[in-house]
């Protein structure tokens, strides 16, 4: 009887515990896919909007830069101030040291990233180093680890940020990314737009292959309308601006995650081909 | 005299020896340190699909299991020999005694814990061998290290245990506790080279970042950064968790026995298994804080994933049980001051106590966002700025925390005070002094408290080592200055036995929460590495490299614990059946 | 004056707010956090 007693009362204690992990918001963390560029298709407004996800996303860089005092605040602050406030900074040695001009902000944004250490922003290096370490991870470096084309993309969002006209080279075809053998094999990643716009349920909302939705605005024709850039925005943020006479917040805003950049490409592709 | 000194002087060799061989355990193999092939790379088709059975869920319940089992087996030993020691110091049979039941409850443990250790490294080679045979690459000769360790625990394991009356009584007592404490030795340093493994796998150190050749000697790879920080919280929790768990031993025996005698027993046993288990416990939150800050200075980025990323909601469920331990032992020490007569006169505070734990309890587990939509948890995608939330009331949670320990502090002074009377002149001003530290202690907190609210980021980090200083003054503080106080007190009777069997259960939540709170942090531990086997070296590339969500892992962590409360009940009825013969046997002579 | 339990309170206030506030200044500036009063909100 006691035993019996002892037991339930400990279960008791134990699903109370269970219960309340499973009423906390419950979030997955996967690990980041491998993006697959299709390096032909990316004009510099694919670029800004892919370095935008990629900031977001994959590149952790988030984490740290946010309004939480951690780091520079990358998102909010004045930019076209501070980057060349920063290459006029007589603590500043690095390899823009001296430049000026959007080539020389390029630079110090690369150089932010590969070698955090060449100049710390005074108040933010690791403790104890006065200012001479600093505590951002090496971005071509593990845990983070991306490749020069998706960190031109991030230094493209950077300098659209700071209002400057990105300087960043466009990927040639001889940059294609050649696949991790991981995620290649990946089952999930759609090959064709219809596959794509299949998978991510655009014909739902939208008129596409005679679907009749009209939850969103027609895209017939959107080719006319919008520039390819554009188009990306309007798929990865669709709040950023909201079509006339619909609102905001329908149109899912989690396509950044989900979608590999093969796949995006795939869906602009053929929305631009689109007849009215 | 001679022979004493001999038998200590002969033990403490052995001890010396034993603290040395490890030393060269770790230096092993190193001139074949030049092991040059990188990290493997594992494709997803690398990790063996075996019936479509879950890997990871696999080694997971298994190496959790392990740790359960190996936490308690290592720390019985630990305070069986202190007990053991008080018994010889104080001339008390009853502390030799319950070391010795102490000690009988953990044999059959032993076993099942070697048996499972066997499991976990079957099921690792089965699902990962790719990342095994790194790991072995790395780690060279130190297994087979661990392995003739584990040999010499067991038999001084057995040799500690079937001595005890042989070697009960004189100067044998003495070469009695140099075993214990060879034993002792050996736990930890088996300890101490498991968590290398475990650490190097987060922090990893000697092998080149690049490609994860081996390029330091062991040593170097063992004594990776978060090492030390990791020897310590374990070491300090399983002294907590062993002792919670002989105390729900000694509450279920309390219950089922009908003598006096033996209900007095088991009162007792289980009133210092609890003390055992707070004792390690108050300062776990301090050694936690320091393994966090290694975390930061190794990796910002990982110390942000775990504080401010998808895990800040784990330190709400850690807040929750954390809570639940000290309101269980608080409770269980207010059901104490019975045991006293003068006891009664110190209850009427216990309302006032229970006031400010609960009240504690509730800011601490308060989450800065408890709306968290579904959208904002999509917008999240890398960012998790909204989540950082709960840090932006730190100041908050500190003097909670702060605070609760305090007042456990209290309690626990309380129940020691009701049991003496204090003889010397200035007892009432002594104690005035006390009150005085902690109404200023108090304040002390709270206003710190303040001051981080209304201050920069920094300062709220910075103003909340003040506070730790305080609490840490008020315990060692009034500690002290009642040592002198109740000098030459008269003792006053305390009926061991004399407590309500509600409070038993109290008993029953402290192992429950803490082997629930360590299958919590092994998840937060493991996940903090993200996808990687071997953070930042060796990717895992297996379908289950996710960090799964809390109410998985919940789950997961609720059946392994139950698995763990099986054996448990296993083990203690092993116990007593050995102790129901024995009776049997006995009667008819 | 040992045996005057209210005066051992009062010395004991005093001893002990003149502590803390003694360690609590020495731990922040320790930590290179001067307590400066135009930290306090506008
Ligand atoms: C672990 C935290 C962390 C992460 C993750 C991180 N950073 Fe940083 N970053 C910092 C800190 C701290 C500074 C300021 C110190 C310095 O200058 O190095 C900084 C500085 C910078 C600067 C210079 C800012 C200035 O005001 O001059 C740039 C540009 C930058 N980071 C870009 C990025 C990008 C892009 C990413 C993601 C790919 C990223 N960071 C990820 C912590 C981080
Ligand atoms: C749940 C319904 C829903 C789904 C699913 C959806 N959309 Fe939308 N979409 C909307 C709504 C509503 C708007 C208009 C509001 C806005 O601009 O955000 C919109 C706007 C757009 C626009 C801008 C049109 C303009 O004229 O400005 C584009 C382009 C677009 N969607 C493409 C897509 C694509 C491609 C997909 C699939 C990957 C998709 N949408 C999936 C609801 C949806």
């Amino acid at each position: 009887m006691t035993f019996l007693r002892v037991v339930l009362f400990s279960v008791a204690v134990l699903l109370v515990f269970t219960g309340f992990a499973n009423v906390l918001p419950q979030i997955q963390s996967d690990p980041p896919k491998e993006e697959i560029i299709d390096t032909g298709s990316l004009d510099m407004a694919g670029m800004i909007s892919l370095g935008e996800s990629l900031f977001k996303g994959k590149g952790t860089c988030t984490l740290c830069h946010n309004g939480m005092g951690r780091a520079p605040d990358l998102l909010e602050m004045n930019l076209a101030e501070t980057f060349p406030e920063r290459l006029k900074d007589p603590r500043y040695k690095g390899v823009a040291a001296g430049k000026e001009g959007p080539k020389a902000i390029e630079e110090y944004i690369h150089e932010s990233m590969v070698d955090p250490s060449a100049y710390v922003v005074a108040g933010f290096g690791k403790k104890g180093t006065n200012d001479t370490e600093s505590p951002m991870p090496t971005i071509n470096k593990p845990p983070v680890e991306l490749n020069e084309i998706e960190i031109n993309a991030v230094i493209a969002f950077l300098q659209d940020r700071a209002g400057i006209e990105p300087t960043v080279p466009l990927p040639s075809a001889e940059d294609v990314v050649v696949p991790d053998e991981s995620s290649s094999e990946g089952p999930d990643v759609a090959t064709t737009a219809e596959d794509a716009i299949d998978k991510f349920g655009c014909a739902a909302c939208h008129d596409l292959f005679g679907s009749e939705a009209d939850t969103g605005p027609p895209l017939a024709g959107i080719g006319k309308r919008m520039s390819r850039g554009d188009l990306m925005d309007a798929i990865l943020y669709p709040n950023d601006t909201i079509a006339e006479g619909y609102e905001a917040d329908i149109m899912p805003q989690d396509f950044a995650e989900q979608m590999s950049a093969s796949e995006l490409t795939l869906i602009v592709d053929y929305l631009l081909n689109l007849p009215e | 005299m001679k022979k004493q000194t001999l038998h200590v002087s002969l033990g403490l060799l052995a001890v010396l020896l034993l603290v040395l061989i490890p030393q060269y355990g770790f230096a092993a193999g190193d001139e074949v340190a030049a092991v040059l092939e990188g990290a493997p790379k594992p494709s997803r088709l690398d990790y063996p699909m075996i019936w479509g059975i879950s890997g990871r869920t696999v080694v997971w319940s298994m190496a959790q299991m392990h740790l359960f089992l190996a936490a308690f087996v290592l720390s019985v030993p630990l305070f069986s020999l202190a007990t053991e020691f008080m018994g010889t110091v104080t001339g008390d049979d009853r502390f030799d005694n319950m070391a010795h039941e102490f000690m009988k409850i953990s044999m059959a443990a032993y076993s099942l814990t070697a048996l499972v250790g066997g499991g976990l490294t079957l099921s690792l080679f089965l699902f990962y061998p790719q990342m095994m045979g790194y790991m072995l690459k790395v780690f060279r000769g130190q297994v087979l290290v661990y392995a003739a360790l584990f040999g010499f625990e067991s038999i001084t394991l057995y040799i500690y245990y079937y001595s005890w009356d042989a070697l009960r009584r004189g100067n044998r007592k003495w070469f009695h506790m140099s075993i214990g404490l060879t034993l002792n030795t050996i736990g930890l340093t088996l300890m101490f080279i498991a968590n290398a493994w475990a650490t190097f796998m987060m922090s990893p150190a000697g092998v080149d970042p690049a490609t994860g050749a081996v390029t330091g000697t062991i040593w170097e790879v063992t004594r990776n950064p978060l090492w030390n920080p990791l020897n310590l919280h374990r070491f300090l929790a399983n002294i907590a968790y062993g002792g919670a768990i002989v105390g729900g031993y000694a509450a279920y025996m309390f219950l089922a026995e009908k003598d006096p005698v033996k209900k007095a027993h088991y009162d007792w046993m289980g009133y210092t298994s609890n003390f055992i288990a707070i004792l390690g416990f108050l300062p776990l939150p301090f050694a936690g804080y320091w393994l966090m800050a290694e975390i930061y200075a190794y990796s910002q980025q990982m110390g942000i994933t775990a504080m401010g990323g998808i895990l800040a909601w784990l330190f709400i469920i850690q807040a929750v049980l954390i809570g639940t331990i000290m309101m269980a032992a608080n409770y269980y020490l207010w059901s104490g001051l019975m045991r006293t007569d003068r006891g009664a006169h110190y209850a009427r505070y216990v309302k006032y106590i229970a006031v400010v734990i609960v009240g504690g309890f509730l800011v601490w587990v308060t989450p800065h966002t408890l709306l968290l939509t579904s959208q904002e948890i999509q917008q999240l995608g890398g960012t998790h700025h909204k989540l950082l939330g709960p840090l932006g009331i730190m100041p908050a949670k500190n003097t909670a925390v702060n605070l609760m320990l305090v007042f456990t502090f209290m309690s626990f002074q309380m129940f020691y005070r009701s049991s003496r009377i204090p003889t010397v002149s200035w007892a009432k001003a002594g104690n005035m002094f006390i009150v005085a530290l902690y109404v200023i202690g108090c304040i002390n907190i709270v206003g710190a408290g303040l001051y981080g609210y209304i201050t920069p980021t920094v300062y709220k980090v910075g103003a909340s080592v003040p506070q730790v200083v305080t609490t840490l003054t008020i315990i060692i503080g009034s500690v002290i200055i009642d040592v002198f106080r109740l000098r030459g007190s008269k003792p006053e009777t305390v009926h061991w036995g004399r407590m309500s069997e509600r409070s038993q259960y109290a008993l029953f939540v402290l192992p429950v929460a803490f082997t629930w709170l360590m299958g919590l942090m092994g998840y937060i531990r493991s996940s903090l590495r993200t996808h990687w086997h071997v953070y930042t070296i060796m990717k895992d590339n297996s379908a289950e490299a996710y960090i799964p969500t809390i109410g998985q892992a919940g789950n997961t962590i609720t059946a392994i614990t139950l698995g763990f409360m099986a054996i448990m009940v296993f083990v203690f009825w092993l116990s007593r059946l050995g102790a129901t013969r024995q009776d049997e046997t006995e009667a008819p002579s | 004056m040992l045996r005057n339990k209210w005066l051992a309170l009062v010395i004991g206030l005093a001893f002990w707010a003149a502590y803390f506030y003694f360690i609590d200044k020495s731990i922040m500036e320790g930590q290179g956090l001067p307590v400066a009063a135009n930290l306090m909100p506008k």
